[in-house]
């Protein structure tokens, strides 16, 4: 266990640098994301959706970072085992910390983009003591990928347009998840978001950092309860996949 | 017995193509399906005593590889068992692990790494590796600047310092040998690997080159068409093999 984890933090850090290799902006790069879609958003909702919701800016960059999180470890993970066939061929090593090397790589850009969002936060003067729980939130966040990238990097050896597929669903998720609206007195969409695993994370987030008070029992078991099934039916998925990864790349 | 296998059998899908998910949706409701399987090896029965050095020999496609990858576990048999005592590496081309972009110093942390060496063992190693590769002015050169001959000296270093880290019982070496122009490397190569041979655990060693088979193998095993035809000495191994040769090219097989 320990041996992979150390494979994965090598194989992610090698990553890292390819990434940023001759790169006059480096680690930057990973925030001009955020930062632009956070510039477009707050541009585009500040003055009509903003005004009615509390501290708009700050909750549209926990949203903003949330989501890219997600979104970016998942789209990559989907191709960490087709995209490594050689390794596997070559290395006997378990396929798992293929995956686990993406959430590690996208985990530094997330901490790099979280440095962000406590410059906002400091900017508005809203820094709390609540920001100590970030760690267990993001544990929580991180099983909650992990299980979903699992799932999805084995489905891909079998199935070839799960990638498309996948980013079609992510771009749905992007707008029905309230990353720059809010869902208070719609209960519609509240109802759809209930089985929204990405909205436990954001609003626990909000929860936390904005509004400064303890989740509701909903929102934490929401959280903890999505993210024990994605484990489980990600590592359910993954184990009984991965026996032929290799014969099938 | 360091390793023993029983009645393994391989099959593998050469049909076998990646599908959208309608096709894959679709075939749920497909009752016939006709996968015509190739088999890759066939009643497999093999034992290795500990030290045995044992030649696999055998035309492209026998199986000799993926007999190597079936016992180090990247490919799943089908039936049949395998036991294995001690530790076991496989051992093939390290090339693919590589990445042009990285310096030397990361490309041995990462293969290192990927071979299985702890954070210590490869800062232990570090020096002797780049040593014996002769790379020491180098260390912060981009792979891809680098010369094939340079690039293989690099691989073999790794290699060997990994495989005499590990302290395997069973080493599973699959056709890495040659690769170097450079006399000098090539001795010091032979030497050391001569060494590790002599060093005690048990080899399976898959080739093309007959020579080592002859020259370093205790023990030799022929296939064809993913069955073990042939076991025994060395020497009478490779005359069978050599009259299967024959045959085939006499048939225009």
């Amino acid at each position: 266990m320990l041996k992979s984890i150390s494979t994965s933090i090598t194989l992610a850090q090698s990553d890292f640098k390819l990434r940023n290799e001759n790169s006059v902006l480096g680690i930057f790069w990973y925030l001009l994301d955020p930062i632009l879609m956070f510039a477009l958003l707050y541009l585009v909702f500040n003055d009509r959706i903003g005004q009615n919701i509390h501290c708009y800016p700050l909750q549209l960059i926990i949203g903003i970072v949330f989501f890219n999180f997600f979104q970016k470890a998942t789209s990559d993970a989907t191709g960490a085992i087709v995209n490594n066939g050689q390794l596997l061929h070559t290395f006997p090593f378990p396929p798992a910390v293929l995956v686990l090397s993406i959430i590690v790589k996208h985990l530094i850009g997330h901490a790099i983009e979280w440095v962000l969002c406590l410059l906002i936060f400091a900017y508005y003067g809203w820094l709390s003591c609540y920001l100590f729980y970030y760690p267990l939130l993001i544990c929580a966040f991180l099983v909650f990928i992990l299980g979903l990238s699992f799932t999805l990097a084995a489905l891909s050896v079998y199935i070839s347009d799960i990638i498309y597929l996948y980013s079609f669903f992510l771009r749905l998720l992007w707008l029905a998840t309230p990353i720059f609206y809010s869902i208070d007195g719609q209960s519609r969409l509240y109802l759809l978001n209930l089985f929204n695993p990405i909205y436990y994370y954001i609003t626990a987030g909000r929860e936390l950092f904005v509004y400064q008070h303890s989740p509701s029992i909903l929102i934490i078991g929401g959280a903890i309860f999505y993210a024990i099934l994605s484990l489980c039916v990600g590592v359910c998925i993954f184990n009984k996949l991965q026996l032929r990864f290799a014969e099938r790349l | 017995m360091q390793l023993i296998l029983e009645n393994i059998n391989k099959d593998f899908q050469p049909q076998f193509s990646r599908q959208s998910a309608l096709a894959a949706l679709l075939k749920l409701f497909k009752t016939n399906t006709n996968g015509s399987n190739i088999r890759a090896l066939a009643d497999i029965n093999l034992s290795v005593r500990s030290g045995e050095i044992i030649g696999i020999i055998g035309q492209n496609g026998a199986g000799k590889t993926t007999l190597l990858k079936t016992i180090a576990g990247i490919y799943h048999h089908d039936s049949g068992s395998i036991k294995i005592r001690g530790k076991c590496l496989y051992i093939s081309g390290l090339g693919n692990g590589l990445k042009p972009r990285l310096s030397v110093a990361e490309n041995i942390n990462l293969l290192c790494c990927l071979l299985g060496l702890s954070k210590t063992q490869i800062k232990e190693q570090f020096a002797p590796i780049v040593y014996f590769a002769e790379l020491q002015n180098q260390i912060d050169t981009k792979v891809y600047t680098l010369s094939q001959g340079t690039i293989a000296r690099l691989l073999f270093s790794i290699m060997i310092s990994c495989v005499e880290q590990a302290n395997s019982d069973i080493l599973l070496v699959d056709e890495v040998f040659g690769g170097t122009t450079d006399m000098s490397f090539t001795q010091k190569a032979e030497s050391r690997m001569l060494a590790l041979i002599k060093s005690g655990c048990s080899i399976l060693l898959a080739t093309h080159s007959l020579h080592i088979v002859q020259h370093i193998c205790s023990r030799a095993i022929l296939m064809e068409k993913g069955r073990i035809i042939k076991d025994g000495l060395p020497d009478n191994i490779l005359t069978n093999y050599e009259q299967l040769v024959d045959v085939k090219n006499k048939c225009g097989l």
